[in-house]
C-alpha cells in the first residue's frame, strides 16, 4: 500500500552537505506492524518525516495506493515524541484536532475522540491538561490523536524513548493492545532491539549514517503475545545485535 | 493511573507553611521598621511612616491641588490604561505578524531596532513642539514607553515557538489560520503576557515625566507638586499610592492570566 521508491536525503549547509539517507526502497503492507531500527543518529527520524511529509527528499517517490504523494497526507497520521502534545489543550482537545481542522463538526468528533481516548485508556482524564499527566498518558493523548484523525498509517518516531524502563514495556503492551483492537499499518522507529523484536512484525534495520537498509527480518512466525525470554526471541535479538554496528563516539 | 498533584505546599511541613503565609508581612514591616528608623535618626529628611499615613488620611478626606484624592489617582490610572490599551490591540498584532511573517518582519524589524532604544522620556520635546502639552502628549509618552516590550515580547513569544508544534499542526492538517490562532497564539500567550507586565511596570515610570508636561492633576503631578514645595510628605504619599495601585494592576494582571490560560492553572 504504501511504497517508498529509492529516496536519498542530503542536508545542504555552509558547513558542507550531510548525506542522512542513502537510497532506501521499502514496499509497506496493509495492517503490518513494521518496526524501522537503527543507531542513535542514523537518519531513521529523517525518514519517517519523509514520509510524514514534513521534509521533503532529495530523490526518490513516496506512494500511497498507487499514486504518489507530495506533503503531509490525512491518510498519514504521526505519533511524536513527547513534546507533540499541545499543552494549552485538554486531553480531550488535543485528540481532536485532526477531525477539528478538517471542520468536522464538534459533536461528531467529540465523540469519536472520545471512542479512541477510551481505547487508549484515558476515560476520566477527558478535561486534564499535560501538565497534569505523566509522560506515559500523554503518550496515549498521542496515540489516541494518531488513531482519531481516521489515517491508514501511524508513524510513530521513538515515541516510548523518554519514558522510564517500567513505563515502556507497559506502553509496548498497550501500543500493541491498541493496534489488536483497531488494525491499521504502524510504521515504529526505535533504537531499541528489544522494543523491535517484541513489536514488529517485520523489522527493518538500518545502517549508520547515512541511513540505507542493512537487513530485514520477517518475525510473522514469532507468535504474539511474545515473550522476551523465548528461546526464538533471544536467538532473533542476538541475530539482529550482531549485525548492529557498536560504534562508540 | 492518576492525575499529579501541584506540591508547593503539600510537601513541606508546618514552618515552610507558616513563612509561606507569614513571610511577605514580615518582610512589609520590616521595611516599615527600618523607614521609621530612618526617620527617627534624623541624618536625612524622610517624614515617619505615621505621619505619611496621617498625611495620607486627610488628603483621602478632602481635596489636594483642588481635588479629591480619587481623582487624581482615576487619571492617572486613565493615562496609563489607555497607553496600554492602544499598546496591547496595536502592539499584540503588529509583534505577531513580525514573527509570523517573513516579509512583515524584513520591512519593520529595522525601523523598529531603531526606534526602541530612544528613551520615552526624549519624545518629551518633540511632542510637546507637535502635540502641545496636553493630555494627548502626555498618552502619547506613556505610550512610546509601553508599546515597544509589549511588541518585543509578541514578537519573540511567536519566534520562540518550537518546531514541533508546527510539525504537529502541519500533519493533522492544520490550515494557516488554524496555525495562527490554535497553535502560535496559545504557543505564545506566555511571552506576550510577560511583555504586558514589563510594559505596565515602564508604563507607571513614564507617567511621572508625562505628567510633568503640565498637567495639573494626577499621582505623578503631586509628587513633582510635593516636590517643587517642599512638602516631602505629599510626595511619599504620592510614592505610595503609585506602588500600591501599581501592584493591584500587576496582580489583576496575574488573574486575568490564569483566567485565559487554564492550562497554567496548577
Amino acid at each position: 500500500m504504501l511504497e517508498v521508491d529509492h529516496v536519498a536525503k542530503t542536508f545542504f549547509s555552509d558547513k558542507g552537505d550531510t548525506d542522512a539517507i542513502e537510497d532506501i526502497s521499502i514496499d509497506v503492507r496493509e495492517n503490518e506492524f513494521l518496526v524501522l531500527l537503527g543507531p542513535g543518529q542514523c537518519g531513521k527520524s529523517t525518514f519517517l518525516n519523509i514520509i510524514a511529509g514534513l521534509v521533503k527528499p532529495t530523490s526518490g517517490t513516496i506512494k500511497l495506493d498507487g499514486r504518489a504523494i507530495s506533503g503531509t497526507d490525512q491518510r498519514i497520521a504521526m505519533v511524536f515524541q513527547k513534546t507533540g502534545v499541545y499543552e494549552w489543550k485538554t486531553a480531550m482537545e488535543n485528540v481532536e484536532i485532526g477531525l477539528k481542522y478538517r471542520g468536522v463538526a464538534k459533536k461528531e468528533r467529540r465523540e469519536i475522540a472520545q471512542k479512541y481516548l477510551d481505547l487508549v485508556g484515558l476515560h476520566g482524564f477527558e478535561n486534564a491538561y499535560p501538565h497534569a499527566l505523566s509522560g506515559g498518558m500523554k503518550q496515549r493523548v498521542g496515540i489516541a490523536r494518531a488513531y482519531t484523525a481516521n489515517p491508514e498509517i501511524l508513524l510513530m518516531d521513538e515515541p516510548f524513548g523518554a519514558l522510564d524502563a517500567q513505563t515502556r514495556y507497559a506502553m509496548e503492551e498497550e501500543i500493541l493492545r491498541i493496534w489488536e483492537a483497531e488494525k491499521r499499518t504502524i510504521i515504529f522507529v526505535t533504537n531499541n532491539i528489544e522494543e523491535a523484536v517484541t513489536l514488529g512484525d517485520r523489522v527493518i534495520q538500518f545502517t549508520e549514517r547515512p541511513a540505507k537498509v542493512k537487513k530485514v527480518y520477517d518475525l510473522s512466525s514469532l507468535e504474539r503475545p511474545r515473550s522476551q525470554v523465548s528461546p526464538e526471541f533471544l536467538r532473533i535479538r542476538q541475530e539482529i545485535a550482531a549485525n548492529e554496528e557498536l560504534t562508540l563516539e | 493511573m492518576k492525575l499529579k498533584t501541584n506540591p508547593l505546599l503539600e510537601d513541606h511541613g508546618p514552618v515552610y507553611k507558616f513563612f509561606y503565609y507569614a513571610g511577605p508581612v514580615m518582610l512589609i514591616a520590616a521595611f516599615l521598621l527600618l523607614w521609621n528608623s530612618v526617620s527617627a535618626a534624623g541624618k536625612v529628611m524622610l517624614p515617619s511612616p505615621l505621619e505619611a499615613l496621617e498625611r495620607m488620611i486627610t488628603i483621602w478626606s478632602g481635596n489636594v491641588a483642588k481635588h479629591p484624592m480619587i481623582y487624581h489617582v482615576g487619571i492617572s490610572m486613565r493615562r496609563v490604561l489607555t497607553a496600554l490599551v492602544f499598546s496591547v490591540v496595536v502592539g499584540v498584532p503588529f509583534g505577531i505578524a513580525m514573527g509570523w511573517n517573513k516579509t512583515f518582519r524584513a520591512v519593520f524589524k529595522p525601523l523598529f531596532e531603531v526606534i526602541r532604544p530612544v528613551p520615552p522620556i526624549a519624545w518629551v520635546p518633540l511632542f510637546t513642539l507637535w502635540f502641545g502639552t496636553n493630555e494627548f502628549s502626555r498618552v502619547a509618552i506613556i505610550t512610546m514607553g509601553v508599546f515597544m516590550p509589549i511588541v518585543i515580547n509578541s514578537y519573540s513569544g511567536v519566534i520562540m515557538v518550537p518546531e514541533i508544534n508546527f510539525q504537529v499542526g502541519k500533519v493533522f492538517g492544520a490550515k494557516s489560520t488554524d496555525m495562527l490562532f490554535d497553535v502560535v497564539l496559545p504557543s505564545s500567550l506566555n511571552a506576550i503576557f510577560a511583555g504586558i507586565r514589563t510594559a505596565l511596570g515602564g508604563g507607571w515610570m513614564v507617567l511621572l515625566a508625562s505628567e510633568m508636561l503640565g498637567a495639573r492633576e494626577g499621582i505623578g503631578f503631586l509628587i513633582m507638586q510635593g516636590s517643587s514645595a517642599n512638602d516631602l510628605t505629599l510626595s511619599i504619599v504620592g510614592m505610595v499610592m503609585i506602588g500600591f495601585f501599581g501592584a493591584l494592576f500587576a496582580y489583576g494582571f496575574d488573574f486575568l492570566e490564569r483566567w485565559l490560560c487554564p492550562w497554567k492553572r496548577k
